[in-house]
């Protein structure tokens, strides 16, 4: 009664997911999660974002890819993404060195890379889902 | 001429204040989440609200009650402790959310952690309650609060399919995430007819001494600004659609909303959103604190009054700034913002009818609005609209927890 509770709680707050089924729904929050350190990558090359929030929004992407990634190890979906998620892990952290260190033309090269860890992983999600 | 000023000055005000961190999150998660699909919701929601709140001033106008203190009259202080609790327990929620916001916004300008902002946002508040007029706060807030349409702006820049815009406006079955679409619908309902807005509405009234001569300006203020309102929330819901949903990035962070202008505006778009932000939920922590502060004075039956000197509603005075700290305790403990406010939206729509059935019965009571009760039309609409928002919250969340959204 109280883990049921607990896990109602847990959906009005994440307003995303928490049943064991959801996995598809973890990997398109993951590739969401790409998509989003894609587009702070894109600002802060272009420039129109200033560093301290570069810095910050890059924290939180691995802050929820890390979320997501713990649920996951929960909740095994059964096709092998380690890989797309360690390609992820090193252009998440790259563009935060880049950010750091003000390379701007980094920056804009390593978006290039997590725009295609979002498709790979948007790809799986798709397939999860159709199977489901 | 001084009542057309009257009346722009009103729309004008109400336009300002319309957006906060609730209507901001959940209208810029739908549209990251659903395209346009969820624009009926908006529109649902403001019409509901624009009733509500031409209610709660005639009633003011007329009655010179405010729903708070009409309603403790007509059913008696056992009943309206119900409504009294729920509201005030549901809006100091939205006040930790809105709180949260402002020191978000601070943490966006800066790189600081939110939390460190909370102490000197409460004292600057506390200040501006403490020391300043019922006008000064509704009108300097809400006009500040214009810059809110950078979002309208967006919309033109961004140059959204018409088309499918208006197909949006047409409420429609979700092709997948079920349970994340309906919660996402009564978060936007939640968010438009927080029970604050329509009992601070009123309680503004009578601090403004409305009567009768008033009715015009009441409509057409509600009825325009509440109109354009709705508009600016479903500008903000266009331009998520436009900028998040093609990238496939879900709102789950104020992180990723702070992006939300950049498409639009380029450098400009990233302060534009951060002034936009912070000022709306600012103007919100101050509207949501008085209006509970309100609400507990009123319901208590002790002087009341941001007009009044605070040694003369010492009670009303002591329970803004408890309300305040309060508050504060989430945000300074580090919980997060966007959790608070998906959360204060869900439960604002669960508590709906508590809110609402009962000032429906007082609009509907000759006794209190003699010659002005109110119309099938307006009765029918909230009725609605109130009890399918609440369905809806309690249905959602089960569903949303089995698809896993």
């Amino acid at each position: 009664m109280l883990v049921r509770a607990e896990a109602t709680l847990g959906a009005v707050l994440l307003l995303s997911g928490c049943s064991g089924a959801a996995t598809a729904a973890d990997v398109t929050a993951l590739a969401s999660w790409a998509a989003s350190a894609e587009m702070v990558a894109e600002a802060w090359a272009a420039g129109t974002v200033p560093r301290a929030y570069g810095t910050r929004a890059v924290r939180t992407v691995h802050h929820g890819l890390k979320d997501r990634r713990r649920h996951l190890r929960r909740h095994p979906v059964g096709v092998d993404i380690d890989e797309a998620l360690g390609r992820l892990d090193r252009a998440v952290a790259d563009l935060s060195d880049a950010i750091e260190r003000g390379e701007r033309g980094r920056a804009a090269s390593t978006r290039t890379r997590l725009q295609a860890e979002a498709r790979t992983l948007r790809a799986i999600a798709g397939r999860l889902e159709a199977r489901s | 001429v001084k009542k057309v000023l009257e009346i722009a000055l009103g729309v004008v005000t109400s336009i300002g204040g319309f957006l906060e961190a609730g209507s901001l999150a959940t209208s810029a998660q739908a549209g990251a989440a659903f395209g346009f699909r969820l624009l009926w919701a908006i529109a649902l929601g403001t019409l509901c609200l624009i009733f509500l709140v031409e209610m709660s001033g005639r009633l003011a106008a007329v009655s010179h009650h405010t729903i708070a203190s009409a309603m403790r009259e007509r059913f008696g202080f056992d009943f309206f402790v119900v409504p009294l609790v729920t509201v005030a327990l549901v809006s100091l929620l939205t006040l930790a959310a809105e709180l949260g916001g402002v020191c978000v916004a601070l943490q966006l300008a800066t790189g600081v952690s939110f939390p460190w902002f909370v102490l000197p946002v409460l004292v600057v508040v506390w200040a501006v309650l403490w020391r300043g007029s019922f006008g000064q706060i509704e009108k300097g807030v809400s006009l500040l609060g214009l810059v809110t349409l950078a979002f309208l702006v967006a919309v033109f820049r961004l140059d959204p399919p018409l088309g499918e815009v208006a197909a949006g406006l047409v409420p429609s079955l979700p092709e997948h995430d079920a349970g994340r679409y309906w919660l996402l619908a009564v978060s936007i309902l939640g968010a438009s007819l927080t029970p604050y807005l329509f009992y601070f509405y009123s309680s503004g009234a009578i601090e403004d001494r409305w009567d009768d001569s008033h009715l015009t300006v009441n409509r057409s203020v509600a009825v325009g600004g509440m109109s354009f309102g709705g508009v600016l929330a479903a500008a903000v819901l266009v331009v998520a659609a436009t900028v998040f949903l093609p990238r496939g990035v879900r709102v789950e962070s104020y992180e990723q909303l702070a992006l939300l202008l950049t498409d639009a505006f380029g450098a400009w778009g990233f302060w534009l959103f951060v002034a936009a932000f912070g000022i709306a939920c600012l103007g919100a922590v101050l509207e949501i604190t008085l209006a509970v502060a309100y609400l507990i004075a009123q319901g208590f039956g002790w002087n009341w009054g941001e007009n009044v000197a605070p040694r003369d509603a010492a009670r009303f005075a002591a329970t803004y700034t408890l309300a305040l700290v309060v508050a504060a305790l989430p945000v300074a403990t580090g919980v997060d913002p966007l959790r608070l406010t998906n959360l204060s939206m869900v439960l604002s729509a669960v508590t709906l009818p508590v809110a609402t059935l009962p000032f429906l019965v007082l609009m509907n009571d000759r006794k209190y609005v003699p010659g002005h009760a109110n119309g099938r039309l307006g009765n029918a609409v909230v009725l609605v609209v109130v009890v399918l928002a609440c369905v809806l919250a309690v249905v959602s969340l089960p569903l949303e927890l089995v698809g896993g959204g």
